[in-house]
C-alpha cells in the first residue's frame, strides 16, 4: 500500500479507516491491525508535526506486508537540522536501551506528566510504537532532504 | 439516564453524567486532533471544581475508539495533579480491549496507593 498526501492535519486523519480496512483484509487479526493503524497515524502525525515543507511536497506512506512482518515507513521533507535528527536518533537509541517497551512508555508518561507545555515534543508517540505497536523503529534521511522513519512489527509464525 | 451536559470537538464527545456520589465523563469517537490539550485540559480543571470529599471524577474511557498520544498529555497531567492532592479521579477503560489494556494499565504508575487516585478495567 502506497500513499501520498498533503502535509495537512486534516489530511491524514481518514488515513486511520484506509489502513484499518487494509490491514483486515490482508487476513491481519482485529488487535494486530488495530495496533499497526496506530502506529501509521503516530508516524503521520509526527510527519505533520515535524516536516519541512514546500508548497508541492507531500507525506509519503509505504506499508509492506510480507509473511513475516509488516513494514510501515513515512517519509517528508525536513529541514537540514542536525540537532533535530540528533534527537531524534537518540531517542530511538533510549527506546531500545530498555529490555521491555513497556518501562520505557512509563517513564515517558511519568516525564510528560511533569513536563511544561513549552518543553516542545514529548516523544511519547515514538515510545507507544514501541511499546502498543510492538514494533522496531529506525530511520535514514536520503539525499534529497527526506527524512524516512520507519517502524516494522514481526507477525506470528501463525500468520 | 441522560447526560447533564455534552462536550465535543470534532470526532470526540464527552457526555458528562451528575449523580450525587461521582461526576462522570463518557467518552466516546476519536481525540486525533494536534492538540487535544485546547480541548481537555479546561474540561478537566472545571471537572475537578465540581468534585472533592467524598465526590470523585470518573473518566469513563470504555467506549473511546482511538486516542492519539498527544490525548495522553493533558490526561497524565490530570492525574499526577491529583495524586499530589486531595481529590479522588477513578479512571475506567475497556479490559477486555486490548489496545485499551496496554495504553490504560500502564497509567497505573499514576495511582495515589490510597485509593483517591485509581486506574480499573472493567
Amino acid at each position: 500500500m502506497t500513499l501520498k498526501m498533503p502535509p495537512e492535519w486534516e489530511t491524514i486523519k481518514p488515513v486511520w479507516d484506509a489502513t484499518t480496512a487494509y490491514f483486515n483484509g490482508a487476513g491481519l487479526d482485529a488487535d494486530t491491525g488495530y495496533a499497526l493503524a496506530m502506529v501509521t497515524q503516530e508516524l503521520l502525525e509526527n510527519a505533520v508535526k515535524y516536516g519541512h515543507f514546500g508548497p508541492s511536497d507531500q507525506i509519503r506512506l509505504e506499508i509492506q506486508i510480507r509473511r513475516r512482518d509488516v513494514t510501515i515507513e513515512v517519509t517528508h521533507r525536513v529541514e537540514p537540522d542536525e540537532a533535530r535528527l540528533k534527537r531524534l536518533d537518540l531517542t530511538i537509541q533510549w527506546i531500545r536501551g530498555f529490555q521491555n517497551p513497556f518501562e520505557a512508555y512509563v517513564e515517558r508518561l511519568k516525564a510528560v506528566s511533569v513536563a511544561t507545555p513549552q518543553q516542545g515534543e514529548s516523544g511519547l508517540g515514538l515510545v507507544r510504537i514501541a511499546y502498543e505497536g510492538q514494533s522496531i523503529l529506525d530511520f535514514y534521511v536520503n539525499e534529497h532532504h527526506e527524512l524516512a522513519v520507519s517502524a516494522v512489527h514481526p507477525l506470528r509464525s501463525d500468520h | 439516564m441522560n447526560p447533564s451536559h455534552t462536550y465535543s470537538d470534532k470526532s470526540l464527545t464527552v457526555e458528562q453524567f451528575d449523580p450525587p456520589e461521582e461526576l462522570r465523563l463518557v467518552f466516546k469517537g476519536r481525540s486525533n486532533e494536534r492538540d487535544p490539550s485546547k480541548f481537555l485540559t479546561p474540561l478537566f480543571n472545571t471537572s475537578l471544581l465540581q468534585v472533592g470529599g467524598p465526590r470523585a471524577l470518573v473518566l469513563d474511557f470504555r467506549n473511546i475508539e482511538f486516542m492519539n498520544s498527544s490525548t495522553f498529555t493533558p490526561l497524565v497531567r490530570l492525574l499526577e495533579e491529583v495524586r499530589k492532592g486531595t481529590t479522588s479521579v477513578r479512571l475506567v477503560y475497556a479490559a477486555q480491549v486490548k489496545w485499551q489494556t496496554l495504553s490504560f494499565s500502564a497509567l497505573k504508575v499514576f495511582e495515589s496507593g490510597d485509593g483517591r487516585v485509581e486506574i480499573m478495567g472493567e
